[in-house]
């Protein structure tokens, strides 16, 4: 049996470890090497809000990918794969790594800030990759990570984007890391991401079927990593941004109708 | 003789003290006020009864109308679903609040105001809720403003100053095979701001100064201790993102983006 390559990638929070493993995968892929069958994404430690593992898996479909909870099927997968990447996220200890790989040998890379010169993830990495220039300070006893499934939501896009301006610009504590997945109410499913210090990006539409009938079953969800966070005020006003069923059965009557009056034309 | 038009207060006494201040100071004559005393700030009695105090002619703005009459805005006030969330919220914490007499004097307030070849209205001629923006079609504009038979149409509502001048223009109607034209003099639109809700990227109060003999028209931005309403905002329990707004200049929820619509209510 010959072992798959497995690459830990470890860093702080927003320094861009998805990312490059992304293009770690679409560089493999578009060397006609590998379509992605063998190629496996675990993502551990993600609760019940496994965002980065969602968006890999509508990036790069033909990727297998897993979170929290799946660590079976995972087993089961890794005597077929090649090639399997593991993102660390920031919350986890880099010990928690011997308790999935065993005794299986793996690269360790680090992805990290420029400004970042002596942390744990340097002596520990073998690699360090460059990363996006963010500001961390790991010490301050008032972070915290919020997370928060939305599975089955639908949230208005104006409210968004308003709620996504707040949390961002501080409304709610200072956030220096949020990211998130949610359906809206036009059926599209969107990518979210802020990392402080880095240019804001637009809501990212993310290539999954529109949910155009009932609520959808596909995860959404949210995670900000931030000081003094006010977590409570941030459910309510992301549940003040939630369709009502009849809201939600009327959007998407409208978008239905809108579709059929542009296949006419 | 100067006059001062201010509009939009919403309950900010720290910030109409302030403007009444700045107006003294540049030796106006008149003031004139084109209403929305009350609403998402924190002191709506205290500012009514000042200007009940101090007799300033005040024309009634949407909010003025809906705490006496009941919510009643057009669609176009609320840009999203926590937009609306908040306003309704806000309007029944003001609806608590109004003294008897207070609502009584709401409910006297006249829908347009007339001095000389000048008019007052809070939104439009034609409606409390109706946003004359600055890029409001000129035929409309023109329109909105021939109806009052005054040469300026002082309003507020958009919360964001600005002088418009209609240059002369053309009319045509047809009736009934009958063509006439006639020719419509120079005409201005003033929008007085907001004392209390601007919304111009600071917590800074805007009104506006126009001298009748010079038919010239100063824009004036006034700042003001508005940490001490945010304080209040907070302390009298409505929500800490309306403090989070003020000090940003943002406006708390209303708003209204489409030049073209033409209010319904």
């Amino acid at each position: 049996m010959n072992l798959p390559i497995i690459t830990v990638v470890a860093g702080p929070g927003g320094a861009g470890k998805t990312t490059w493993i992304c293009q770690k995968i679409q560089d493999l892929m578009s060397g006609g090497e590998n379509q992605g069958e063998s190629i496996l994404y675990f993502s551990p430690g993600t609760g019940t809000v496994p965002i980065d593992k969602t968006r890999m898996g509508a990036d790069l479909p033909l990727v297998k990918v897993f979170a929290e909870g799946e660590e079976a099927d995972f087993v089961d997968y890794v005597a077929t794969a090649k090639v399997i990447y593991i993102e660390l996220g920031f919350h986890l200890e880099l010990s928690a790594i011997n308790q999935i790989v065993g005794d299986f040998p793996y690269q360790a890379i680090a992805v990290l800030p420029p400004n970042l010169q002596e942390s744990e993830w340097h002596s520990w990495a073998r690699e360090i990759v460059t990363g996006g220039d963010i500001i961390i300070n790991p010490t301050n006893p008032t972070l915290s990570l919020w997370r928060a499934a939305a599975t089955g939501q639908v949230v208005e896009e104006d409210s968004l984007q308003e709620f996504w301006y707040e949390l961002t610009e501080g409304a709610y504590g200072k956030v220096s890391r949020a990211k998130a997945i949610f359906d809206i109410a036009d059926g599209r499913s969107v990518y979210l991401d802020f990392v402080a210090g880095i240019e804001k990006e637009d809501f990212i539409e993310l290539d999954l079927p529109h949910c155009l009938q009932g609520r959808p079953e596909r995860f959404s969800g949210i995670e900000v990593y931030g000081e003094n966070l006010d977590e409570a005020t941030i459910g309510q006003t992301l549940r003040d941004c939630c369709l009502s069923d009849s809201a939600l059965a009327a959007s998407q009557q409208q978008v239905k109708e809108m579709l059929l009056a542009e296949a006419d034309v | 003789m100067k006059i001062a038009v201010i509009s939009c207060i919403h309950g900010n006494i720290e910030a109409l003290d302030a403007v009444l201040s700045d107006i003294d100071r540049n030796l106006c004559e008149k003031i004139f006020c084109l209403g929305d005393l009350g609403g998402y700030g924190p002191y709506p009695n205290e500012v009514i009864e000042k200007i009940r105090f101090l007799e300033i002619p005040t024309c009634s703005g949407c909010w003025d109308e809906d705490i006496v009459e009941g919510l009643n805005a057009c669609e176009c006030s609320y840009p999203s679903l926590i937009a609306e969330k908040r306003g309704k919220l806000a309007h029944e914490w003001t609806d608590n609040q109004i003294s008897p007499e207070n609502r009584d004097f709401l409910a006297k307030l006249p829908e347009t105001l007339r001095f000389e070849n000048l008019a007052f209205v809070h939104g439009s001629p034609h409606s409390n809720h109706e946003y004359l923006l600055p890029e409001l079609d000129g035929f409309i504009a023109l329109e909105r403003v021939l109806s009052t038979g005054a040469d300026v149409l002082f309003c507020g509502h958009t919360h964001v100053t600005y002088t418009r001048t209609l240059n002369t223009g053309n009319l045509q109607v047809r009736v009934i095979g009958e063509t006439k034209t006639f020719t419509a003099p120079l005409k201005r639109i003033v929008n007085a701001g907001s004392v209390g809700e601007p919304r111009h990227g600071r917590p800074n109060a805007t009104y506006v100064i126009y001298d009748t003999n010079e038919e010239k028209v100063i824009l004036r931005e006034v700042a003001y201790d508005y940490e001490k309403t945010c304080a209040a905002i907070i302390e009298k329990g409505l929500p800490a993102i309306f403090a989070w707004r003020l000090a940003r200049g943002l406006e708390y929820a209303e708003r209204a983006d489409d030049p073209n619509h033409v209010c319904t209510k």
